[in-house]
């Protein structure tokens, strides 16, 4: 009774609004949650849903079987499994169809607002519709209990996904609360204010409430970060940039939206923090470490990922082609099934469900793994490939060197792709000899040999202090197949392995050239030769590169460059 | 490059003699040293017209202290119209310039030039990434008769690097005669043709390799052959009696018409 007096009725289309004064983090309440959560136990089947163009289709993933197919018209949304219902946008209504058989259960009209979340356990359900945006944002949650439309209520402000257990609704808004409806009651009978994350999804389970977004946190009787035992990876480096959910407070992905092909799935560990993120990027599922998002293995698919969600030992993926598949948490495939239609989307229950099989063949090496996904050839996956070939290189086993000088060195592979390489190249402790090998090839016709990745190397040889290296580099800065990009990090590597066989050199190429430095790189390059030469030489070096600055015909652009590098101090100067 | 104390000091005042022409020569070495682009050019253009041996140390010097794309052609043009040893070695430095255009100049300089290890340097050219310096490199060897490259011609030559053939037939020995008739069938004949014919029309190419050639081509008896045998026949004079001329005949009326 105190919860539903804490309602105001409003005249306005029927719904009832939350209290503007109900307490927000109060622990007795929180406390009655959670018990009602640890209590719960779902009797809901573990299921697939599919979406097509025209078509819904509902799979059985313990009976492996298909349970129906039906005509659908314009949808505007993935399906949302509901408990006893699958609830999707379609044209102007959403529509909640009975899991047995695919009949429609209710039909209501969407008044112009997007279907941002729908969920169930058993008969009880909830679906929000929503503007999405911030300010000005205006939402409706619409309770569903045994299959017909009940309580609703309106926000004045985005509302986010909802979870339904345990008859309660879970419901995130305006990015900061959460709040707890009793379904029975039709009242809320806890409120969760967040302020250190943004709270757009709930996860109802029986080990407790998660929300977040960007992060997630676990409700407990006192709200703080260390309380909620908050957990948000910095998931920017990844291909597409997922987070844990996505934006609950934008408009929802269509069903052809490439949101559904890149994200992250993950399950709860004990402590909040899953064991393993499983992010997708279109053919590829990475095994990522929670703590620095290291890749663990790397998998490629014959088909675009077209849906997944994790359990604790592993994750359900659903592909285009209408592949169902599980992986184990080490990668391996454990399960796999057929949906029997193409997909845009699909929408995943796995609750209770165990897949057990043969399971596939063992795993190569894990930069076996990733050198497989760099070299794929699917124009749509160079993010994936570029970070394949950055997780490549963050592997310290020497024989991985060999890997990445040869995808920095291919000239056929994408341009970031290969950056990666050369990135990831410049960054690593090289073993010398790896170095020293890579750098004694040159261009040639004859021999059908490429030029190096020079820049690359040479850097790594001055982090190695690999002198032996010098005259090397000097035949890769006389040789007129070095790139001219090349030539700023050979020249500054020549500076720092500090060989006095090198300045005779450095000065040829100054003088020869000191006329040609309108292209920037190369008058880059002519300042870092100029500066090699002072930390080289010294007095006389500078006496040089002087020399040069004053000469008739200098290039503007070198002229500049030199004179800034003579410019700057030098050790011991 | 060698000479770097050379460079900051004012080109050599070299002429010294009253005579007309030398005057003129130690006037444009002077200007060599100008700020003025054009008057450096002006120079370098003199100086290859008038042609004195004196004039090329300074503009290699002069090259070696860095010139402007236009005036580095120029004086390159110069120095292989002088055509001087003395200038061999910074051809063979040029044929590492950044500039392909640069490098092309290099082995044409190389081949006017003729100088100690030329050979070796136009047959490291043959590996160049520029297509037209490697067609020059091949063209080079053969006009320089460097033997000693016979092995990176073939390699060329496998890698259809332009000229490579033509330098092959130019400069071919016996037992390269035979190597090269071994990639009859392998390669079109198009390619090989012109070097077949221009062995065959070698003075000094022993008698029995040029049969040897004539030998194996009957065999094929095709309307290239025929055609190619002709060709070598009419330009043989009246008086030629040789047996390889008595075997083309021979070859011809076998394949027909």
């Amino acid at each position: 009774m105190r919860y539903a007096l804490a309602l105001f009725l409003i005249a306005c289309g029927g719904g009832q609004t939350l209290s503007l004064t109900f307490p927000d983090n109060r622990a007795d309440d929180l406390r009655a949650v959670m018990t009602r959560l640890a209590a719960s136990e779902s009797s809901d089947a573990p299921v697939a849903i599919g979406i097509s163009e025209d078509r819904l289709i509902a799979y059985d993933l313990r009976a492996q079987q298909r349970l129906w197919e039906q005509t659908i018209e314009a949808p505007q949304t993935a399906p949302y499994i509901a408990g006893e219902l699958v609830i999707l946008h379609e044209g102007a209504r959403v529509v909640g169809r009975r899991m047995s058989d695919g009949g429609i259960a209710f039909a209501a009209g969407a008044d112009n607002l997007l279907l941002v979340g729908a969920a169930g356990d058993g008969a009880t359900a909830a679906f929000v519709l929503s503007t999405t945006g911030g300010a000005g944002a205006r939402s409706r949650v619409h309770l569903v209990r045994g299959g017909g439309l009940g309580a609703r209520f309106d926000f004045d402000s985005a509302v986010g996904v909802p979870d339904v257990r345990a008859g309660l609704v879970f419901v995130p808004w305006g990015n900061q609360n959460l709040t707890v409806i009793d379904a029975a009651q039709g009242a809320e009978i806890a409120r969760l204010r967040y302020l250190d994350g943004v709270v757009g999804h709930a996860r109802a389970t029986n080990d407790g409430l998660y929300f977040g977004q960007r992060g997630v946190g676990r409700m407990s009787d006192t709200i703080s970060p260390e309380a909620v035992g908050w957990f948000q990876p910095d998931t920017a480096g990844l291909p597409g940039r997922p987070e844990l959910w996505r934006s609950a407070y934008e408009p929802p992905p269509g069903p052809s939206s490439a949101v559904h092909s890149i994200r992250i799935a993950w399950a709860p560990g004990s402590e909040v923090r899953p064991d393993l993120l499983y992010a997708t990027f279109y053919k590829f599922v990475f095994g990522l470490s929670p703590e620095d998002l290291s890749v663990r293995w790397a998998y490629m698919h014959p088909a675009d990922i077209v849906g997944a969600e994790a359990h604790r030992d592993g994750v359900v993926l659903a592909d285009r082609e209408g592949g169902l598949f599980a992986l184990d948490a080490s990668g391996r495939m454990q399960w796999s099934a057929e949906l029997g239609a193409q997909v845009s989307a699909v929408a995943l229950r796995i609750e209770g469900f165990s897949p057990t099989g043969a399971g596939g063949p063992e795993l190569p090496s894990l930069p076996d793994q990733l050198l497989a996904l760099v070299q794929s050839t699917d124009a749509r996956l160079v993010p994936g490939r570029a970070f394949a070939a950055r997780a490549l290189a963050a592997l310290e086993d020497p024989a991985v060197t060999e890997h990445i000088i040869v995808l920095c060195d291919d000239g056929s592979l994408p341009a970031d792709v290969r950056r990666a390489a050369c990135d990831a190249l410049g960054n690593r402790q090289l073993g010398s000899d790896a170095i020293l090998s890579a750098l004694r090839r040159h261009h040639s016709f004859l021999e059908g040999t490429s030029a190096p990745p020079v820049g690359a190397l040479a850097t790594a040889a001055a982090r190695a202090n690999e002198r032996r290296a010098v005259p090397l580099l000097v035949a890769h800065l006389r040789d007129p197949d070095t790139a001219a990009a090349d030539l700023e990090p050979l020249a500054t590597a020549l500076g720092a392995l500090g060989e006095g066989s090198a300045i005779d050199p450095l000065e040829d190429f100054l003088w020869l050239y000191h006329c040609d430095g309108d292209e920037e790189p190369f008058a880059r390059a002519l300042g870092a030769i100029a500066r090699a030469l002072v930390a080289l030489a010294g007095p006389r070096g500078r006496e040089t590169v002087q020399s040069v600055i004053d000469a008739p015909f200098t290039s503007t652009a070198a002229r500049a460059q030199m004179t800034a590098a003579i410019a700057e101090p030098q050790r011991g100067e | 490059m060698a000479h770097r104390g050379a460079r900051r000091r004012p080109p050599a005042r070299r002429a010294r003699a009253a005579a007309p022409g030398q005057s003129q020569v130690a006037q444009a070495i002077e200007r060599l040293g100008s700020n003025d682009r054009a008057e450096v050019r002006g120079a370098i253009e003199s100086l290859g017209l008038l042609g004195d041996p004196s004039a090329v140390t300074p503009i290699v010097e002069r090259v070696r202290r860095g010139l402007p794309q236009d005036v580095l052609d120029a004086a390159l043009d110069a120095l292989t119209v002088l055509g001087r040893p003395e200038a061999g070695a910074l051809f063979i430095e040029l044929l590492g310039h950044r500039r392909p255009a640069v490098r092309l100049k290099a082995v044409q300089g190389i081949v006017a030039c003729r100088p100690r290890g030329g050979d070796r340097a136009l047959a490291d050219a043959l590996a160049d990434s520029d297509g037209l310096v490697r067609a020059a490199a091949a063209q080079g060897l053969g006009e320089l008769g460097g033997t000693a490259a016979m092995d990176a011609l073939f390699h060329a030559f496998e890698r259809r690097v332009e000229n490579a053939a033509a330098a092959i037939g130019h400069l071919a020995r016996p037992e390269d005669v035979e190597r090269f008739l071994g990639y009859i069938g392998q390669v079109p004949f198009d390619v090989l043709g012109p070097a077949l014919l221009g062995m065959l029309g070698r003075g000094d190419l022993a008698e029995r390799a040029r049969l040897s050639i004539v030998h194996r081509l009957s065999e094929l008896a095709t309307p290239e052959v025929r055609l190619l045998l002709e060709q070598y026949v009419a330009a043989l004079p009246e008086t030629d009696r040789s047996e390889t001329r008595r075997a083309a005949e021979d070859a011809i009326r076998r394949i027909g018409p």
